[in-house]
């Protein structure tokens, strides 16, 4: 049975642009993420039908996808947690850490042939444990505009590279708490494309420290200039070469900090703490529940399939009567096969009685009466 | 969908038993027929068409009925005009409905029968017509040939009646008649030795046929008083 047909309940979580998400339940109380996308707007088969067959550290696990009331769905493991978008600023070094993480994911993702295509803050999840979690794969247009390469604009297929871009956007967002690039129109946005270089970057980020934004240094943000370097540049070859070189310039990076010692421990601590704060303030908020069209399509379906195979064995019991009939019970030989008997019959008879019947004495006596008036 | 396919399961079910009484009918009727119980054939074909009036199988039957009964009683040469009518209107219906090559022979010699019943009643009616569509609905219906060859000899069409003569014994060097019939037209004309040959050709095929026999004794005999007359 597919699990679509054991959800039981929902609640409504969140709606976006292509789809709305629930939280539902299905056999034995489990608890999954339901994402069901507006009519008209589907996810890429290919990415998520490879996906469903992985279960990698760091990515969330899709259970199912498909069709149901002609839209098309995801469920995936319901993650608790808070996304990154609602966590940000963060501590610099805990956001390299976890950056590491993501990146870890993503290369495994990359082995299998999976690009995300759709970086940004709120598909980067933090579970309870402040451990990253990639979400939303199988994005088909090019993402949110402030965390897409520019190239995803042209039509460009996700790839490793744009990646990296959207990396550096997110990572950009991790530490200051605001996008790289500002504006809302696409135009906007592409006019600060055209304007990125890495000492801008930096000299903005120690602007927003000095206005009190954030509690970095300069040297601190000195250490991210390598980064934004290698990854928010807007021609893909520009770029770090990939993740494996990115990981690297994280972890020099994290080294210049301080490494992954004490210091990060008590950052990942607090992170727990603000996941758990934004968990139990999401649980107070009463969640709506709803009523899916389909939620009791598991019952209906056996129901249905209960009386379809009655149904069936019903209408074979009656084509087997009819046959049993047909057989046994029926006319024995058609009328046709009487018709042909007959007219052998008939011919049999004709044949022997022609000479006198059809020609004479009979006929010829009718003809004898047939003979044209006119030579009477 | 359960709902759909109970609605199909009654409704084939409901087929079903219409099938059966319909096909009851037509089996008793089909039954009758082959053992000679016609009127009860009648009866049969007959309801299963007021259920029906499109089925072929109780139309073929009903007509089949009729010739049965009109063939009967042509046996014992009693009155067939309106039996054979009411034969033929049937077969008429019939091709409305099933003009294939299976009810195409016993049409055919309906109509032979009507034309020849016809002429028994009225000598002077024009049956070509019911002949010629007897022979267009089956071409190897040779009494239906052989009488319309008959009628042209009695018309004065000698040489349309032989061609057909010759033509039915080329198709069918079996059909005793015709050598009959031909031999006949020729003794008429005075050409005994064709007549002979006809004759002799005719028994040759058919050794029991008493009219050649016959006619062939005759000719035999006229042509040994010829020679000895001198006259061949």
């Amino acid at each position: 049975m597919a699990l679509v047909d054991s959800l039981t309940s929902a609640s409504f979580l969140h709606r976006g642009g292509e789809a709305s998400i629930y939280k539902v339940q299905g056999e034995s109380s489990r608890t999954y993420s339901f994402k069901w996308y507006n009519r008209g707007v589907s996810f890429d088969k290919g990415t998520i039908g490879k996906l469903q067959k992985l279960n990698l550290p760091g990515v969330y696990r899709i259970l199912e996808s498909g069709m149901v009331e002609g839209r098309s769905y995801i469920i995936y493991d319901f993650v608790e947690g808070a996304p990154s978008a609602e966590l940000s600023p963060m501590p610099l070094a805990f956001a390299l850490h976890s950056m590491r993480k993501v990146v870890s994911a993503l290369q495994a993702l990359q082995r299998a042939g999976i690009s995300h295509g759709d970086i940004n803050p709120s598909n980067v999840f933090f579970d309870r444990s402040a451990v990253p979690v990639l979400m939303d794969f199988g994005i088909v247009g090019p993402g949110v505009l402030h965390f897409s390469a520019p190239e995803r604009f042209t039509g460009t297929a996700p790839s490793e590279k744009s990646d990296l871009f959207s990396l550096g956007a997110l990572l950009y967002f991790w530490v200051s708490g605001e996008t790289l690039l500002k504006g809302e129109t696409f135009e906007e946005i592409r006019e600060g494309m055209g304007k990125l270089s890495s000492e801008r970057i930096g000299l903005g980020l120690m602007d927003m420290a000095e206005a009190g934004k954030m509690a970095l240094s300069p040297e601190d943000l000195s250490v991210l200039d390598p980064l934004w370097k290698g990854l928010l540049q807007p021609s893909p070859e520009s770029r770090v070469e990939d993740l494996e070189e990115l990981d690297e310039l994280l972890e020099i990076a994290l080294e210049k900090l301080g490494g992954e010692g004490v210091h990060l421990a008590r950052q990942q601590e607090q992170l727990c703490k603000s996941i758990s704060g934004i968990i139990e303030k999401n649980g107070a908020k009463a969640l709506e529940n709803v009523d899916l069209p389909f939620l009791k399509r598991g019952k209906t379906s056996k129901t249905r399939k209960k009386g379809f195979y009655l149904a069936l064995v019903l209408f074979i019991l009656i084509l087997v009567t009819l046959a049993l009939f047909m057989v046994f019970g029926g006319k024995g030989t058609s009328v046709d096969e009487t018709g042909a008997l007959l007219m052998q019959k008939t011919r049999d008879s004709q044949l022997q009685s022609a000479p006198d019947s059809v020609n004479m004495p009979d006929m010829e006596g009718v003809l004898e009466r047939l003979k044209p008036e006119e030579s009477e | 969908m359960v709902g759909k396919s109970l609605v199909l399961a009654t409704l084939a079910l409901s087929m079903g038993v219409l099938c059966a009484c319909r096909d009851g009918l037509i089996s008793r009727g089909n039954d009758a027929l082959r053992i000679g119980d016609y009127d009860r054939a009648v009866k049969n074909f007959s309801a299963a068409l007021d259920d029906n009036p499109l089925d072929r199988d109780a139309r073929y039957g009903l007509a089949l009925s009729y010739y049965a009964i009109a063939e009967d009683k042509e046996k014992l040469k009693g009155a067939t005009l309106p039996l054979w009518e009411r034969t033929v209107a049937e077969f008429r219906i019939l091709w409305n409905v099933d003009s294939t090559s299976k009810i195409r022979a016993a049409y055919s010699n309906s109509l032979f029968y009507l034309a020849k019943s016809t002429l028994g009643n009225n000598s002077r009616a024009n049956v070509l017509p019911l002949l010629d569509r007897s022979i267009a609905l089956d071409s190897a219906n040779y009494f239906s040939f052989n009488l319309k060859a008959l009628i042209f000899e009695n018309l004065g069409r000698i040489d349309e009646a032989k061609n057909i003569y010759v033509y039915t014994i080329t198709r069918d060097s079996s059909f005793v008649s015709a050598y009959v019939n031909l031999g006949n037209l020729y003794w008429r004309e005075g050409d005994v030795p064709s007549a002979w040959d006809i004759w002799s050709m005719g028994l040759k095929q058919d050794s029991t046929s008493r009219s050649l026999r016959y006619w062939t004794a005759v000719a035999e005999d006229s042509l040994k008083s010829m020679i000895d007359s001198g006259k061949l």
